[in-house]
């Protein structure tokens, strides 16, 4: 079995669901010929043919809503935006539309698609190509938001998206695309959606993120560990829904939280966590729930990115903070 | 990568000229090789190859323009390149094969804890030093309030010895727990701290030898800190003979052997004497006699880390003595900087017993004799 990286996790997914499934159809910005900005969709129109790789024009608008009629006909259809801030102008087919399908008809059309895109900075990329902005899809009734963080994840939470009846924002770091590997067995096996996962059992404290942040978070477990401080590790996965009982019933037993995201702090989905954290584990509580995130600003340019990213070192600092608390 | 194309050799240049092949057709070319000279409008630049192989075909001859990103030269294998992306940012690529479950772990232990406070009411409780644990709540859903911290702060009957789990303590550490709490309730310790010199100490010194020799000159002047004082009595009684304790850290606590009459021993001795004490702290096996009688105590917390610190002086004992950590440090010295080995030392001596004076004219000696060569 092959060890591969998160991007070929999710050509590898998207090659098997084709292959099992007649209407799953791909389409998206130089998808086909191309392979995709990220080669996502390598060697799938040669497999495929043009009829289910199609390449679009260069408007994302129209490849959300091309999706939207797609997925209320019967098709499957997984689009891509090759870059998380492209999807700004795709929001009023995914918003008005995409989200509504069920509700608008009262459950007579369902909308199974899946908007796959990119995002997270820490690739050296210009503005709009590094946005961590999940909330505004978390916020959004009808929608679910997913976000895998290693490669097998990667694959059997985008099977688990593709046959999800409603539509799901399927969000790739792409820090990760090719930092790590691993052995991704090609089976087919879906992933549960709206669940969270556990990378590391501790009793000190409970850490909490999603994406590409789990990286350095599970770095300052490491180190944590190192300093006698047992850190419990939990990978939320799918960030709309949101899977409260796990989170909750570790920070029961922690009694402290600290919720790393790369989004920006303000409204933020660390912010929906605290809040329901606060809400249902007080009694339960040492220390107010710390967050470290993004900055409230655009994300900058490739030479000061590195300062906005949460790291280990901010993650340690508060952590620090919270354990001092009481 | 069979086909290597022209890079952009300046700023965005568009085409270069070739100017002359160093390899042809046919040659095995090394990595990093320079396979042609490239005329640009800027200047001649030696082009290296990009990998090591077979050069099959060269896409020009000298003279003619390749625009910047044409094919230059082919190699005769490899497949064609696939970029890791098109146009944008750069990926960090890397070759770590991770190893977690795609559904992570099981957490076996779930329970949460039994306390429920909110952080407010655990924040107070830190700060009057009140252990959540044997406060009994009286709030909502069997809630610890403030006023519940309060008062078992107010009333510490709530964590009464039988209240209180612990392993006991028990032989050295014992020992030491009650020596030390005997010195809290009876001295009244004066911390009296200076610097040492001891740049001009030959390599090799016996930093501890050297330290008993400056202990014993210090008691010779002044000899009220070579003394037991009886507190109930008020009764002073100054020793003729320097007894050194000397305080030795193990996992079993804090060990105190004293080198008897070291005034009157050679420096071999002494080290012979340590020697023989380090052994027996050990293996536990220290005659108990020789962990009595100390006149003064030596304490050298610098091993691990520490400046200064405000020794506890043991009764019937007036004084101890504690070397910090040896450092380097920019001193004067005649008027120029130099770079000179300090020693830290912290002398606390029983201010029933002893006057400032007396400890001050006892530092000043004992820094005295460790800042003699020898």
């Amino acid at each position: 079995m092959a060890e591969i990286s998160l991007i070929e996790a999710i050509t590898q997914a998207l090659a098997y669901e084709m292959q099992a499934d007649k209407e799953v159809v791909v389409l998206g910005e130089d998808i086909g010929i191309n392979g995709g900005v990220f080669r996502a969709t390598v060697g799938l129109i040669e497999k495929f043919g043009p009829d289910r790789v199609l390449d679009t024009p260069l408007a994302e608008s129209m490849i959300a809503g091309i999706a939207v009629g797609m997925a209320a006909q019967g098709l499957k259809p997984v689009a891509e935006i090759q870059f998380m801030g492209f999807t700004y102008p795709a929001l009023d087919q995914i918003l008005n539309h995409a989200s509504r399908m069920r509700n608008r008809t009262r459950g007579r059309l369902t909308c199974p698609m899946v908007l796959r895109t990119p995002y997270g900075a820490g690739i050296h990329a210009p503005e709009h190509h590094s946005e961590s902005t999940e909330a505004i899809f978390a916020h959004t009734p009808g929608l679910r938001v997913v976000i895998p963080s290693s490669p097998a994840r990667a694959y059997g939470l985008l099977l688990a998206a593709i046959r999800d009846p409603d539509p799901v924002i399927f969000l790739e770091p792409s820090r990760l695309y090719r930092l790590v590997k691993q052995e991704v067995p090609d089976n087919g096996e879906a992933l549960p959606l709206d669940q969270c996962f556990v990378l590391r059992e501790g009793s000190d404290i409970t850490l909490v993120s999603w994406g590409a942040m789990l990286h350095e978070t599970l770095q300052a477990a490491k180190t944590l560990e190192a300093q006698g401080i047992s850190a419990e590790v939990i990978d939320v996965a799918t960030i709309k829904p949101l899977d409260m009982e796990t989170i909750l019933a570790s920070v029961m037993k922690t009694g402290r939280c600290v919720i790393i995201h790369e989004a920006a702090k303000n409204c933020g989905v660390g912010a929906e966590i605290a809040a329901q954290i606060s809400e249902k584990a007080l009694l339960n509580l040492h220390a107010p729930v710390l967050r470290v995130t993004g900055y409230d600003t655009i994300v900058p340019y490739l030479k000061l990115e590195q300062l906005y990213l949460p790291n280990e070192a901010r993650i340690l600092n508060a952590v620090q903070q919270t354990l001092e608390f009481a | 990568m069979k086909i290597f194309h022209l890079p952009d050799l300046g700023e965005g240049l568009p085409d270069a000229e070739i100017r002359e092949w160093y390899i042809k057709e046919g040659d095995e070319v090394k990595v990093d090789q320079p396979i042609v000279a490239m005329e640009t409008a800027k200047a001649v630049v030696d082009v290296p190859a990009p990998r090591s192989g077979k050069i099959i075909k060269l896409y020009g001859k000298a003279g003619e323009v390749i625009n910047t990103g044409a094919p230059l030269v082919e190699f005769s294998d490899g497949d064609a390149p696939v970029a890791k992306s098109t146009v944008v940012g750069n990926l960090q690529v890397g070759n770590t094969v991770i190893q977690e479950s795609a559904t992570g772990i099981k957490p076996t232990a779930t329970a949460a804890t039994g306390i429920k406070a909110i952080p407010a009411v655990r924040a107070l409780a830190k700060k009057l030093n009140v252990d959540l644990n044997q406060v009994t709540p009286t709030g909502p859903n069997k809630q610890i309030t403030v006023a519940d911290v309060e008062n078992a702060a107010k009333h510490p009957a709530v964590h009464s010895p039988e209240n209180m789990t612990g392993e006991p303590l028990r032989g050295v550490r014992r020992a030491m727990a009650i020596t030390m709490a005997q010195s809290h309730s009876e001295v009244v310790p004066v911390l009296l701290v200076d610097d040492a010199d001891i740049h001009a100490w030959p390599t090799g010194t016996d930093v501890t030898g050297r330290m008993l020799r400056a202990l014993i000159a210090g008691c010779e002047a002044e000899p009220s800190l070579n003394a037991h004082y009886n507190g109930k009595a008020m009764a002073i009684n100054l020793q003729k003979e320097v007894h050194i304790g000397l305080a030795m850290d193990a996992p079993e606590g804090l060990f105190v052997p004293v080198i008897k009459n070291a005034n009157q021993l050679t420096p071999t001795e002494w080290r012979n004497k340590i020697n023989l004490f380090k052994e027996q702290v050990k293996a536990r096996t220290v005659p108990q006699d020789d962990l009595k009688g100390a006149s003064i105590v030596l304490s050298n917390v610098g091993t691990f880390a520490g400046k200064y610190a405000s020794p506890i002086i043991v009764p019937p004992t007036v004084a101890i003595v504690a070397t910090g950590r040896i450092r380097e440090e920019v001193v004067a010295h005649h008027g120029k900087i130099e770079i000179h080995r300090i020693m830290p030392i912290s002398l606390s001596f029983d201010h029933r017993a002893v006057t400032g004076g007396e400890a001050a004219r006892f530092l000043a000696a004992v820094i005295k004799d460790l800042q003699a060569e020898k």
